[in-house]
């Protein structure tokens, strides 16, 4: 079954700049990549292929949060074409009235619901709408309409149903190209192509800030960057983007700087995000936790009079919708969120998940990783065990493959004399009993430094303190070096 | 016997504490270097297998790959080191992802232990800290729920925890 087409009109109440209502059609491309501007006016959505992913509901609602979130009034229209969409805002009070500067405003159009009339009782003013819905006609061509509607009122065709009951034979000598033009869109049968929106290259938001007295708090500068990350949030998540790296670029007062030095009018801030992010509630935290550092070494020193933000490096975000019932999409967000507030703390190098590496090296048997991938590693240590009896107390049994809890990171030398005392610098233990050995002996077959060749013979310990020790004799020594490596802690 | 029933509701199971660990609170385990705290920890975790855990140590020298070996996934453990363990715990137990919290720091002061049990409390999360028995400054008790000891009798066995102190004492039994 074939699904009726549906346009929404986003028409703007008063004039706002063409670079506005560009973004406000790149927030839009979340909806539908069928996306056309009429210059500076209105706004037109295909929506009809969304359907499967939103509802119309829905798809009104996000339009109406896009345009709160740019602090636009507009009115919001649908129907089944442009031009229909384009009528309904020019027949409609509110939008007619707030246009009066408009040239194209349609003379004498009584103000109607078309939500209650038929498409066919539609007044023959509304023809204007019905000529291109993309752009405003150029001089020639709008006197060319306003006359044809004049001449047809004179003839008495009055609304659309005495329009479209001519026949089409006889437009063409009637009323000329436009006229003809005109008839198709009216009735349906030529298609309006749709022009290829193309999203901007950079994005950036800025604005000025006018308060003298706060310009140089935090919280204020916070508090207006919110809403600039607000819409990098929308243009970003309309692309499917997260953002990697932003700029913040603060403008400061000149009256108020002391020093001529021109390069201390401007801050700038770069961000690096160790994880994308892609919503304000990500970014803020980490901005706020930055600025308060930087303010606190360097604090500014006179008020902001304009904040920029641009996005320098962007990843692909989540193209899926969120699952409403289950919350696995909120929490890889808010987790992701966590660990930038974090890295950007204490350090990129102190949070992390830990990934088990093929290493016969214990200090090499790990790493350190943000995005874990699981892999099933088996310990692969080598089995040779130590065929001489050392003393009739040490054992060999399983427990002798078992790992520390605890690893030095530098091991520790200690002093050997018998089986039963072991020193180090600063302690002594009495042992009551050693398993082992178990030989691990590193990858022979990559050459590296004698050093740093894994030879070892490990042995756990018990104490008569209870404590349990991992220590290794060194056999790159000759004799063999005793070393505490780890505790069994 | 009704408090007991609330109480077995909401704790984890642990095989080296009979009643369980409460799944809300302040829980102290001290020992010796050596002495098995950590091995209980992971036991724990490896019991527990559901749980998501934030690990933080003022000088990191876990082993990580002891954990894997002993059962335990290590994709649902995120590691810090950081000397400013309050402000990290803080982060992670607010932010509801990690139920668990295992730190391993020696010089809380008394107003921050009790601060993680008031951090405890609002976020329902579990604050383990792990404290070496020979760099503990000061013994403070108060703040927590639950204080145990590990110690060892063998070498291959399981580290035993013994209860040092607990609010409702009647509740837990250590395992021996």
């Amino acid at each position: 079954m074939a699904r009726t087409d549906l346009v929404i009109g986003i028409f703007f109440k008063h004039s706002i700049g063409e670079l506005q209502v560009q973004k406000i059609a790149e927030s839009c491309y979340r909806i539908t990549p069928q996306v056309a501007i009429r210059e500076t006016q209105s706004i037109f959505l295909e929506v009809s292929q969304s359907l499967s992913l939103f509802t119309v509901r829905g798809i009104v609602s996000r339009v109406h949060v896009i345009l709160k979130n740019y602090s636009v009034s507009a009115q919001v229209y649908l129907a089944t074409d442009p031009f229909r969409c384009l009528a309904k805002a020019y027949l409609s009070e509110d939008y007619t009235k707030s246009q009066v500067t408009s040239e194209n405003k349609i003379q004498n159009a009584s103000f109607i619901s078309l939500d209650d009339l038929p498409w066919s009782q539609l007044p023959i003013d509304a023809l204007y709408c019905f000529f291109d819905p993309f752009r405003k006609p150029h001089e020639e061509e709008d006197k060319e309409i306003k006359k044809l509607i004049h001449l047809m009122k004179a003839m008495g065709v009055l609304n659309f149903d005495v329009f479209l009951k001519i026949p089409i034979k006889s437009i063409g000598s009637r009323f000329g190209k436009i006229g003809l033009l005109l008839y198709e869109h009216a009735l349906g049968t030529r298609k309006v192509v749709w022009q290829y929106f193309q999203v901007q290259n950079q994005i950036e938001e800025s604005i000025d800030v006018d308060s003298d007295l706060e310009g140089e708090s935090l919280d204020y500068i916070l508090f207006i960057s919110k809403s600039l990350l607000d819409s990098i949030s929308m243009r970003l998540r309309a692309r499917t983007l997260r953002v990697n790296r932003l700029l913040i670029e603060f403008k400061l007062k000149k009256s108020f700087l002391q020093s001529d030095d021109l390069s201390s009018l401007v801050r700038s801030f770069d961000f690096q995000l160790p994880i994308a992010q892609g919503s304000t509630l990500g970014i803020l935290p980490i901005i706020r936790e930055s600025l308060s550092f930087y303010f606190g070494q360097s604090p500014l020193l006179s008020p902001i009079c304009s904040i920029l933000i641009r996005v320098l490096e962007t990843s692909p975000g989540h193209a899926t919708q969120k699952n409403f019932f289950h919350t696995d999409d909120f929490l890889v967000e808010a987790h992701d969120q966590l660990l930038n507030r974090l890295i950007a703390r204490i350090g990129k190098e102190n949070v992390f998940y830990a990934n088990s590496v093929d290493s016969y090296s214990p200090e090499k048997a790990w790493t350190k990783t943000l995005c874990f991938k699981q892999k099933n590693v088996q310990l692969q240590s080598s089995k040779l065990k130590s065929s001489e009896s050392q003393s009739s107390f040490i054992q060999s049994d399983e427990d002798s493959m078992q790992r520390p809890t605890r690893i030095l990171k530098k091991p520790q030398s200690l002093e050997f004399e018998s089986f039963e005392v072991l020193y180090s610098h600063e302690k002594t233990w009495r042992v009551l009993y050693w398993i082992g050995p178990e030989r691990l002996v590193s990858e022979w077959w990559i050459s590296s430094p004698v050093h740093e060749v894994v030879n070892r013979d490990y042995y756990q310990i018990l104490t008569e303190s209870r404590e349990k020790l991992w220590v290794f004799f060194d056999r790159n020594f000759n004799p063999p070096q005793l070393f505490l490596h780890g505790y069994f802690d | 016997m009704k408090n007991t029933l609330s109480y077995s509701q909401s704790t984890y199971c642990f095989s080296l504490l009979k009643g369980g660990i409460p799944k809300t609170g302040l829980i102290g385990i001290q020992g010796t270097l050596g002495s098995g705290k950590t091995e209980a920890v992971i036991q724990f975790l490896n019991e527990n297998d559901k749980l998501k855990a934030v690990w933080v140590e003022s000088e990191f020298n876990l082993y990580p790959q002891a954990l894997g070996l002993q059962g335990v996934s290590l994709e649902r453990i995120l590691f810090l080191e950081s000397s400013w363990v309050f402000w990290c715990v803080t982060q992670v137990l607010k932010s509801q992802i990690f139920q668990v919290a295992i730190l391993y720091h020696d010089a809380f002061s008394e107003v921050e232990l009790r601060r993680l049990q008031i951090l405890a409390r609002q976020t329902q999360s579990l604050i383990l800290l792990l404290q070496d028995t020979e760099k503990i400054l000061s013994q403070v008790r108060w703040p927590f729920l639950l204080q145990l000891e590990s110690r060892r009798t063998q070498v291959s066995s399981h580290p035993i925890l013994n209860i040092l102190r607990s609010k409702n004492s009647e509740l837990w039994h250590a395992q021996i």
